[in-house]
C-alpha cells in the first residue's frame, strides 16, 4: 500500500471569492512511513487531511491509494473503501457513549458488514483485502488484543464517560487500527490532553505504527510529536514542503 | 423572545400546531357535549312551543275546566285530549304503535303552531294553523287527520290515504273489578280518518310531554270528534297551561339550567283545587232516604271509594257534625243452604250488603222479625231477608250459610270463590233492609226490566235465574238479600281500589238539610288532593329542559374518547419544544456561562412555550369548532345510533371555547415545563457544547445498575399476577368479571412496560455477538437491529414514553374492540340478558287478559288455527307505570322511569344475568322461602323451575320488606350506572297514587338486560303503591325460536287493536348494543386516530434521537457505515419501538379477553384490528421517514468538526 497524492486544490467559495485553502498539494508515502503534518492554523492541514480521509472531494488533482482513485467509487464504494482502507483519530474521540470500550472498538467491523456486499462488488476494481469473513470472526478477539496492547485491558466493559481523556483517545486509536486499514489518519490526536498523557499517547501512536506497518499521516501543532515522526510536511498558504 | 420564536420557527411552528390540535380536540369535544345539550334543549323547546305546565289525567275530566277563572288566572288554558294508540294504513295496511293520538282544536293549534322555532331548525317549513283545518271537505266522508312525517313514513302514508286509529278507552270502572269491562271493544276505541295533511316533524309536528330526542309518531285529530269516538263528549284528559301572554310574545323559556317554575306550578296547583268538582274527581253526592230519614251518600263512579278517600269524606262529615256510615255491597252468584237432608237450595244472583248497623241512629236499622233492631253483626255472622231466608226455606238462625261469589285475581282473571256464614237471623225487608239504594246503578243491570235481559261485564248463567228472582227484581230491584259485616265484607271482596261502596252521612240534628249538603260538598272538595284521582300537573317544560341536561355528559365522553388524541398531541408539543431547546443548547449554555440562572433561562422558555400555547390554542379553538361540527355530522350519520336522532346541531358556548384553550395551554404547559426542567440536570459546558443531555447515572456507570431496583419485580409481579389471574378466569369459568379481566390486562400491560423499560436500560443489543455473526445477510441485519436496540436503551425515558403511549393505545383499542357485543350471543339462554326469552312485547292498550288460557284467547280472537302455533308458548304479562325511558336510548336525564311490575311466578323462576346484588345484607328481610313458593302464581315461562334461595336467584330480592314507603327495585346495570347514575342501594323517589312519595331501592342490577329502559318492582308492591295501573302492556313470550317469528306475527294480528308491537329480544338488545358499541366505535376510531398520532409523535422523538446524535452518526460514516445502513437503523428503531408498544398493549388486553374469546360469549373483531395496528404501523414507518431522511443528512465535516 502506498499513498500518492498530486497537485491537490481545494478551494473554498466562488468567483472572486474563492479561497484556495490547498494548492497543489503533492506528496507519496509508502507504507511503515510516518508523517507528521504541521503548520499554522487555517493553513490546511485538517483539509488535506480529510481529503486523504476521503471525508470530501478534491477541487482538482488526485488521491491514490495503491492506484485505487477512491473519488471515483460511487458513494457505497467509497464507504467500504473507507471502512476497509483508513483508520481515524479525531481530536475529539468521537466514541459512542451508550457503547462499552469494546463495542466501541468493535465498531468499524459493523461497517464492515453492512458494506460487505458493496465491498465485495468494487474489491477487484479497488485492489483491497476483501477477506471480511475472517475480519468478522476474529473481529472481537482483535479489539482484545488491541485494548490490550492500548493498555485498557481491563476497562473492555466500561463506557466511554467513564474513562479519562487520555484513556478514551487510547480507546479510539485502538479501534482506528481495528479493520487493520492501510492507511491511518490521526487529526491533533493530542490536541486536548495534557503534556504527559500526550507522550503516551504519542508512544503509543508510534508503538503501535511500528507494528503494524501501514501509512500514518498526523496532523499536529506539537512539534514535540512531529519530531516523533521520519516525515514532515509543511502546508504554508495551501502549498507544502517536506523537511 | 419575538426575534427567539422568529428564529426557530420552524419548530415553534411545529409546537403550535401541536398545541393546536391539542386545543381543537379539547374544544371539540366540549362542543359536543354543549351541542348534545344545546339541541336536546332546542328539542324541548320545539316540542312544547309556549306550553309551561301539563295537567294529565288518568280519568276524563271537564274540558269547561279550561275555562275555570282560577286556572285562567296562571295562565293561558288550552283543552286536550292526548292518547296512546296504534295507526293502520287502511290501504297498505302497514301499522304503526305508539303512536301519540292527540285531539285537539284551534287553541291547541294556536298555542304550538305559532311558537318561534328554535334557531336550530331554521330549514325547512314549520307547520302552519292552516294544516290543521279539521273541516271535512266536499265529498269525504271519514273525519279528518293530519300527521307528521315520522308517522306518515311509517305508514307509507300520504294526504288522502285512509287510516284507522285504535286507541284506549276510557272507563270510571277499573277494568280488573268485577264491574269492568274487558271486552275488546270497550277497552279499544276506533275511528278511521283521512289524511288531509302531512306536518313537518318541527313544532307542534314533535309535539309530545314526553322527553325523548326521538321523532315521534304523531296523529292529530280534531278534538270533537276525538271526544265523540271515545264517547267523552265534552270531556278532555290534558289541559295545557302556558304563561300568560307567552303565546303573543312567542316568549319562552331558553335556559336549559333553569329550575321548574315551581310559583307557577304551585299557583296551577292551587288553582286546580279550587276548580275541581266532586265530578271532576269522579265522586257523587246524592240524596237517600232510609224510613223517613233523609241522608247524603257519597259514591264513586268506580263503584268503589278508596280508603284514603273515604277517611277525607268522613272526616269532612265528622267535621261538619254529621254522622257517617260505610256501606258496601257486592254481588254473590249464589247464596245456599244444604239441609240435613242434603238438599240444596240456591238463590241465584243477589246483592249481599257489608254494613256494621247503627241501631237507632240516623242511619236506619236492620229490623229482625220480631222487630227488635240488630245491633252488630258478627264476622262469620250474615243476616238474610225475609225472602231469602223463605227461598231457602229457613225461619231459624243457625243454619250454615254458603256465598259463592266472583272475585279478580292478579292476572285478571274472574275466579269463583265461596265462604259460609252461620245465619244470625232474618231481617223484616223494612228499614234499612228495604232501602234498594244500598246498591249502585251497575253498568249492564241498572235500569232493565228483567234479570235476563242483565248486560253485566261478567258471565251470568241465566238458566240458574228462576220466576221468583225475576218477581224480586220486579219488586225490590237490587235491594239487598243478605247482610254481613263490614269487616267480613272488606275481607271477601275488598280490592286494590278500596272495599267501600258509599259513605251515607247524616246531618246533625238542627241543620237545614239543603244548606248541610252545599257546605259538605264544598269541604269534601276542599279536602281532596287531585294526585290521588290522578290528576297530575307537572311542570313540563321546566322538566324538560332540566332533562335536557342529558343522561350522558358528551363532554366527557368525547373528551374520554379522544384521549389518546390530546395525549399524543401534548407529547408531541413538548417533544417539538424539546427540539426547540436542543437547538438553542450552546445558547442556553452561553447564557448560563455569563451569568443568567437557570430559573431566568427557564422562565424565559416557559414564556415562549406560553406564547407558542396560545398561539396554538388560538387556532384550535377555530380548529375545535370545526372538529366538533365533524363530530355531530359523525352522530347525525355514522353515529346515530348512539344518539338516535339526526337533530343534533352546533351549539357554540364560549365559555367552552375559553375553558378548552385554557385546559389546552395549561398541559401543553405543563408537557414544555417538564422538558425545560430537565436542563437544571444538564451541566453548562455540554449546554455549551450543544446538548442538552444529562448523563443518567446508570449510563455513566456502564452498568447494569442504572435499572430501577423496582423494575425487575414490576416485571415479574405483574406477569404473575396477569398470569395467576388468567389462570383462575380459565379454571372457574368466569369469563364476565370486567374487574377480573382489567386486572389481567392491567398486570401484564405493567409487566410488559417494566420488562421493557429493563430491558432498555439493561443495554441490550450485543454487537459483539453480531461482529460474529457468519453469514452475511444475518450479519447486515442483526447489525443493525444490534444499534438500533443499543439506540433505543440510550435515551431509556424517552423510549418508554413512546412505548407506553402506543401499547396504552393499543391495550385500549384491542379491549374496547373485545367489548363490541354480539346481541345473538345474549339471548340464548335463561341465564342471558334475555332471560331466555325470544320474544317481547308491548302494546298502547293494556290487555286485561291472561294470553295463556285458551278462554282468554277466545274472547280475545285468536283464530281456531293459532293452537298450534301457540303450544308450548308461555307468556308473561307484566303491568308498566308509564314512565321515562331509562336506557342509553334516550338521551335525556329520565326524570321518573317506566317502572315494570314483575309478577310471582317470574320471581321465583329467576333467570337473566345479574351484575350484582344486595343479597348478603337483604337475605334476612326476604320472606320465608316456602311461603313465597307456594303462592307462586301458576303459568308464565319456567313457572315449575322456581329457585328460592336469594343467593342463586336476586329476583326474590324484589320481596323484601324494607320499611314503610321503600320498595325493591332491580335495573339494569349499564342503565343504573350511566343513565339513572345510581348504584346498589341508591333509590328513585316517585310520587305515588296516594299522594305520598315511594323509595325505589335498588336492590339487584341485571348484566345486559333486555330491561333497561324500565326499573323493576314486585306488581304486588307496584300496585300497592300505584293501584290504577290495570292491565297489561309488556309482555315476555318464551317460544321456541323456530317459531318465534310465527309467533309474534299471530299475536301482532289478533291483538292489533291493542297495539301489540313484538319484537325479538336479540333485536331489542341488539338495539340497546348498536348504543354501546357505536360508542366504541367511536372510541375506537378516535382512539386509533390518537394511536396514529402517538406514532406521529414517535417519529419526532427519532428525529430528537437522530439531531442529538448527529455527531455519532458522523463518527459512523467516517468509519465507513453507508447512510442506507444508518437509514435503515433509524428506521429499525422506529419500528422496534411501535411493535413494543402494540405487542406489549395488544398482547395483554388479548390475553385479558381470552377467558371471554375462549368461551365464545367475544367476537373479537381481528380484521378490524389488524387494519388498525397495519395503519398504525404503516404511518409509524412513514412519520420515520423523517427521522431517517435526517439521519440521512447529517453533514459529515461540519457536524464532526462542530462535535469537538
Amino acid at each position: 500500500m502506498h499513498l500518492e497524492v498530486d497537485n491537490l486544490w481545494k478551494s473554498f467559495g466562488s468567483g472572486d471569492r474563492t479561497v484556495d485553502v490547498l494548492a497543489g498539494v503533492g506528496l507519496r508515502i509508502d507504507s511503515g512511513e510516518a508523517m507528521a503534518v504541521t503548520g499554522p492554523s487555517g493553513s490546511g492541514k485538517s483539509t488535506l487531511l480529510h481529503i486523504i480521509g476521503t471525508l470530501e472531494p478534491p477541487s482538482r488533482g488526485t488521491v491514490r491509494f495503491s492506484d485505487v482513485d477512491p473519488f471515483a467509487l460511487p458513494e457505497p464504494a467509497l464507504a467500504a473503501f473507507r471502512n476497509a482502507t483508513i483508520g481515524f483519530v479525531f481530536q475529539d474521540h468521537h466514541l459512542l457513549p451508550q457503547y462499552t470500550v469494546l463495542e466501541n472498538v468493535l465498531i468499524p467491523t459493523m461497517a464492515r458488514a453492512a458494506t460487505e456486499s458493496v465491498r465485495e462488488r468494487s474489491a477487484d476494481s479497488a485492489g483491497v483485502d476483501s477477506d471480511s469473513a475472517r475480519h468478522r470472526q476474529t473481529a472481537p478477539e482483535r479489539a482484545r488484543e488491541l485494548l490490550d496492547r492500548v493498555g485498557l485491558g481491563h476497562r473492555l466493559d466500561h463506557r466511554p464517560a467513564e474513562l479519562s481523556g487520555g484513556e478514551k483517545q487510547r480507546v479510539a486509536i485502538a479501534r482506528a487500527l481495528i479493520n487493520a486499514p492501510g492507511v491511518v489518519l490521526c487529526d491533533e490526536p493530542t490536541g486536548n490532553l495534557d503534556p504527559a498523557t500526550a507522550n503516551a499517547v504519542t508512544n503509543l501512536i508510534v508503538k503501535l505504527h511500528a507494528e503494524v506497518d501501514s501509512v500514518l499521516m498526523v496532523v499536529t501543532h506539537s512539534m514535540a510529536l512531529a519530531d516523533r515522526f521520519e516525515r514532515r510536511l509543511e502546508l504554508r498558504d495551501g502549498t507544502c514542503s517536506e523537511r | 423572545m419575538l426575534r427567539a420564536l422568529k428564529h426557530y420557527w420552524p419548530v415553534n411552528l411545529a409546537v403550535v400546531l401541536a398545541a393546536a390540535v391539542n386545543t381543537a380536540v379539547l374544544v371539540g369535544a366540549l362542543l359536543v357535549g354543549d351541542s348534545v345539550r344545546g339541541s336536546l334543549r332546542d328539542l324541548t323547546l320545539d316540542r312544547l312551543g309556549s306550553v309551561d305546565l301539563a295537567l294529565v289525567a288518568e280519568r276524563f275530566f271537564r274540558e269547561e275546566l279550561s275555562g275555570d277563572s282560577a286556572l285562567a288566572a296562571v295562565g293561558h288554558v288550552t283543552p286536550a285530549i292526548l292518547l296512546r294508540g296504534s295507526v293502520t294504513n287502511a290501504e297498505s295496511r302497514n301499522r304503526a304503535s305508539s303512536v301519540n293520538v292527540h285531539g285537539i282544536d284551534e287553541r291547541f293549534v294556536d298555542l304550538l303552531a305559532e311558537s318561534a322555532a328554535s334557531p336550530s331548525f331554521d330549514s325547512g317549513e314549520s307547520p302552519s294553523a292552516d294544516d290543521f283545518d279539521f273541516v271535512r271537505r266536499q265529498g269525504q266522508v271519514f273525519p279528518s287527520v293530519v300527521v307528521n312525517q315520522t308517522l306518515a313514513a311509517e305508514l307509507a302514508a300520504g294526504v288522502g290515504d285512509q287510516l284507522l286509529l285504535r286507541f284506549r278507552l276510557g272507563s270510571e270502572v277499573p277494568r280488573d273489578t268485577l264491574l269492568g269491562s274487558r271486552e275488546v271493544e270497550d277497552l279499544v276505541g276506533s275511528v278511521r280518518a283521512v289524511v288531509t295533511a302531512v306536518v313537518a316533524d318541527r313544532g307542534i309536528g314533535r309535539f309530545g310531554l314526553s322527553p325523548h330526542q326521538a321523532l315521534p309518531l304523531n296523529a292529530y285529530l280534531s278534538l270533537s270528534q276525538l271526544q265523540r269516538s271515545l264517547e267523552q263528549p265534552g270531556n278532555v284528559n290534558a289541559l295545557l297551561i302556558s304563561r300568560p301572554g307567552s303565546i303573543d310574545s312567542g316568549d319562552s323559556r331558553t335556559d336549559a339550567g333553569e329550575p321548574p317554575d315551581s310559583e307557577m306550578l304551585a299557583a296551577a296547583e292551587a288553582a286546580l283545587r279550587r276548580s275541581l268538582t266532586l265530578d271532576d274527581f269522579g265522586l257523587q253526592m246524592r240524596r237517600v232516604a232510609v224510613d223517613d230519614a233523609r241522608l247524603l251518600e257519597i259514591q264513586s263512579a268506580q263503584f268503589v271509594l278508596r280508603d284514603a278517600t273515604v277517611q277525607q269524606v268522613e272526616q269532612a262529615a265528622i267535621a261538619a257534625g254529621g254522622t257517617v256510615q260505610r256501606t258496601q255491597a257486592y254481588l254473590a252468584n249464589q247464596i245456599t243452604w244444604q239441609s240435613a237432608d242434603g238438599e240444596r237450595n240456591v238463590v241465584p244472583y243477589s246483592m249481599i250488603a257489608a254494613i256494621d248497623p247503627s241501631p237507632g241512629g240516623a242511619h236506619g236499622d236492620l229490623r229482625r222479625d220480631d222487630g227488635e233492631a240488630v245491633a252488630a253483626i258478627g264476622d262469620d255472622e250474615i243476616l238474610l231477608n225475609r225472602w231469602a231466608a223463605a227461598e231457602l226455606g229457613l225461619d231459624v238462625a243457625g243454619p250454615s250459610i254458603g256465598l259463592s261469589y266472583y272475585v279478580v285475581g292478579l292476572d285478571e282473571e274472574l275466579r269463583t270463590e265461596s265462604a259460609s256464614f252461620r245465619l244470625a237471623g232474618i231481617v223484616e225487608m223494612a228499614g234499612l233492609a228495604a232501602d234498594a239504594s244500598l246498591t249502585p246503578e251497575y253498568p249492564g243491570i241498572e235500569g232493565v226490566e228483567n234479570i235476563a235481559d242483565w248486560d253485566p261485564p261478567f258471565p251470568v248463567d241465566l238458566g240458574l235465574v228462576r220466576p221468583q228472582d225475576e218477581d224480586y227484581w220486579d219488586e225490590h230491584r237490587g235491594t239487598p238479600k243478605a247482610f254481613i259485616s263490614q269487616a267480613a265484607g272488606r275481607q271477601l271482596w275488598s280490592t286494590r281500589y278500596g272495599s267501600t261502596t258509599a259513605v251515607r252521612i247524616a246531618p246533625p240534628v238542627g241543620a237545614t238539610f239543603g244548606d248541610f249538603e252545599e257546605k259538605l260538598r264544598a269541604d269534601i272538595t276542599s279536602t281532596l288532593e287531585p294526585v290521588r284521582f290522578g290528576f297530575r300537573l307537572t311542570d313540563v317544560k321546566g322538566e324538560g329542559l332540566a332533562a335536557a341536561a342529558g343522561a350522558t355528559d358528551f363532554r366527557v365522553l368525547f373528551i374520554s374518547f379522544s384521549f389518546f388524541i390530546i395525549a399524543s398531541a401534548s407529547m408531541i408539543a413538548a417533544l417539538l419544544f424539546g427540539l426547540g431547546v436542543e437547538q438553542r443548547a450552546g445558547e442556553i449554555g452561553l447564557l448560563t456561562a455569563v451569568g443568567y440562572q437557570l430559573r431566568q433561562v427557564r422562565r424565559q422558555l416557559l414564556a415562549e412555550g406560553a406564547v407558542l400555547a396560545g398561539l396554538g390554542a388560538l387556532l384550535g379553538i377555530a380548529a375545535g369548532v370545526a372538529y366538533a361540527r365533524l363530530m355531530l355530522f359523525g352522530l347525525r350519520t355514522v353515529w346515530q345510533s348512539a344518539v338516535g336522532t339526526p337533530l343534533m346541531f352546533l351549539h357554540v358556548e364560549p365559555l367552552s371555547l375559553a375553558s378548552g384553550g385554557m385546559i389546552s395551554v395549561v398541559v401543553v404547559l405543563i408537557s414544555i415545563w417538564l422538558t425545560v426542567r430537565r436542563l437544571g440536570r444538564v451541566p453548562p459546558t455540554r449546554l455549551l457544547a450543544g446538548s442538552v443531555r444529562e448523563v443518567a447515572a446508570g449510563q455513566a456507570s456502564g452498568q447494569v445498575g442504572g435499572r430501577s431496583r423496582f423494575t425487575m419485580p414490576a416485571a415479574v409481579g405483574g406477569a404473575l399476577i396477569g398470569l395467576g389471574l388468567l389462570a383462575f378466569s380459565l379454571a372457574t369459568g368466569n369469563n364476565s368479571s370486567p374487574g377480573l379481566a382489567f386486572g389481567i390486562g392491567a398486570s401484564l400491560l405493567i409487566s410488559g412496560l417494566a420488562s421493557f423499560v429493563y430491558w432498555c436500560r439493561g443495554g441490550r443489543g450485543n454487537l459483539e455477538r453480531s461482529s460474529r455473526s457468519a453469514s452475511k445477510a444475518t450479519s447486515l441485519a442483526s447489525a443493525a437491529a444490534a444499534m438500533a436496540a443499543r439506540n433505543t436503551g440510550w435515551n431509556p425515558g424517552r423510549s418508554t414514553l413512546s412505548v407506553a403511549l402506543v401499547a396504552c393505545a393499543a391495550f385500549v383499542i384491542v379491549t374496547v374492540a373485545g367489548n363490541v357485543r354480539d346481541p345473538v350471543a345474549e339471548t340464548g339462554t335463561v341465564d342471558s340478558g334475555a332471560g331466555g326469552y325470544s320474544l317481547l312485547a308491548t302494546t298502547d292498550v293494556a290487555v286485561h287478559h291472561d294470553l295463556n288460557r285458551e278462554e282468554s284467547r277466545f274472547e280475545l280472537g285468536f283464530p281456531s288455527s293459532s293452537a298450534a302455533t301457540l303450544d308450548g308458548v308461555a307468556i308473561t304479562s307484566l303491568r308498566v307505570l308509564p314512565g321515562d325511558d331509562a336506557s342509553c336510548l334516550n338521551l335525556y336525564q329520565p326524570r321518573r322511569p317506566r317502572v315494570v311490575g314483575i309478577p310471582d311466578h317470574q320471581i321465583e323462576r329467576g333467570g337473566f344475568r345479574f351484575a350484582g346484588s344486595l343479597v348478603q345484607e337483604l337475605a334476612a328481610a326476604v320472606p320465608d322461602p316456602p311461603t313465597r313458593a307456594s303462592e307462586a302464581a301458576t303459568g308464565g315461562a319456567g313457572a315449575s323451575a322456581a329457585v328460592v334461595d336469594p343467593a342463586e336467584n336476586p329476583w326474590l330480592l324484589l320481596h323484601a320488606d324494607l320499611g314503610d314507603n321503600v320498595i325493591p327495585a332491580i335495573a339494569d346495570a349499564n342503565s343504573a350506572q350511566w343513565i339513572l347514575h345510581l348504584g346498589l342501594g341508591d333509590e328513585i323517589e316517585l310520587d305515588d297514587e296516594k299522594g305520598g312519595t315511594v323509595r325505589l331501592r335498588l336492590v339487584a342490577l341485571l348484566a345486559e338486560s333486555i330491561f333497561r329502559s324500565e326499573v323493576l318492582v314486585s306488581e304486588s308492591n307496584l300496585l300497592a303503591h300505584f293501584p290504577s295501573q290495570a292491565g297489561f302492556s309488556y309482555f315476555l313470550i318464551d317460544a321456541p325460536q323456530e317459531r318465534a317469528a310465527e309467533v309474534a306475527t299471530l299475536l301482532e294480528d289478533t291483538l292489533s287493536p291493542f297495539g301489540f308491537d313484538a319484537t325479538s329480544s336479540s333485536q331489542r338488545i341488539a338495539d340497546f348494543l348498536s348504543v354501546q358499541n357505536t360508542y366504541l366505535a367511536t372510541f375506537q376510531l378516535l382512539g386509533g386516530l390518537g394511536l396514529l398520532l402517538g406514532t406521529v409523535g414517535m417519529a419526532v422523538v427519532l428525529v430528537r434521537s437522530v439531531i442529538e446524535r448527529r455527531g455519532e452518526l458522523a463518527t459512523l460514516r467516517a468509519f465507513g457505515f453507508r447512510r442506507a445502513f444508518l437509514s435503515r437503523v433509524v428506521l429499525t428503531e422506529n419500528a422496534f419501538l411501535l411493535l413494543a408498544g402494540l405487542a406489549v398493549g395488544s398482547l395483554s388486553a388479548l390475553l385479558a379477553t381470552m377467558p371471554r374469546y375462549l368461551a365464545g360469549v367475544l367476537p373479537m373483531p381481528w380484521r378490524s384490528l389488524a387494519v388498525t395496528f397495519a395503519a398504525v404501523l404503516v404511518v409509524g414507518l412513514l412519520a420515520s421517514v423523517a427521522a431517517v431522511a435526517a439521519a440521512a443528512r447529517v453533514p459529515l465535516l461540519s457536524t464532526l468538526k462542530a462535535d469537538k
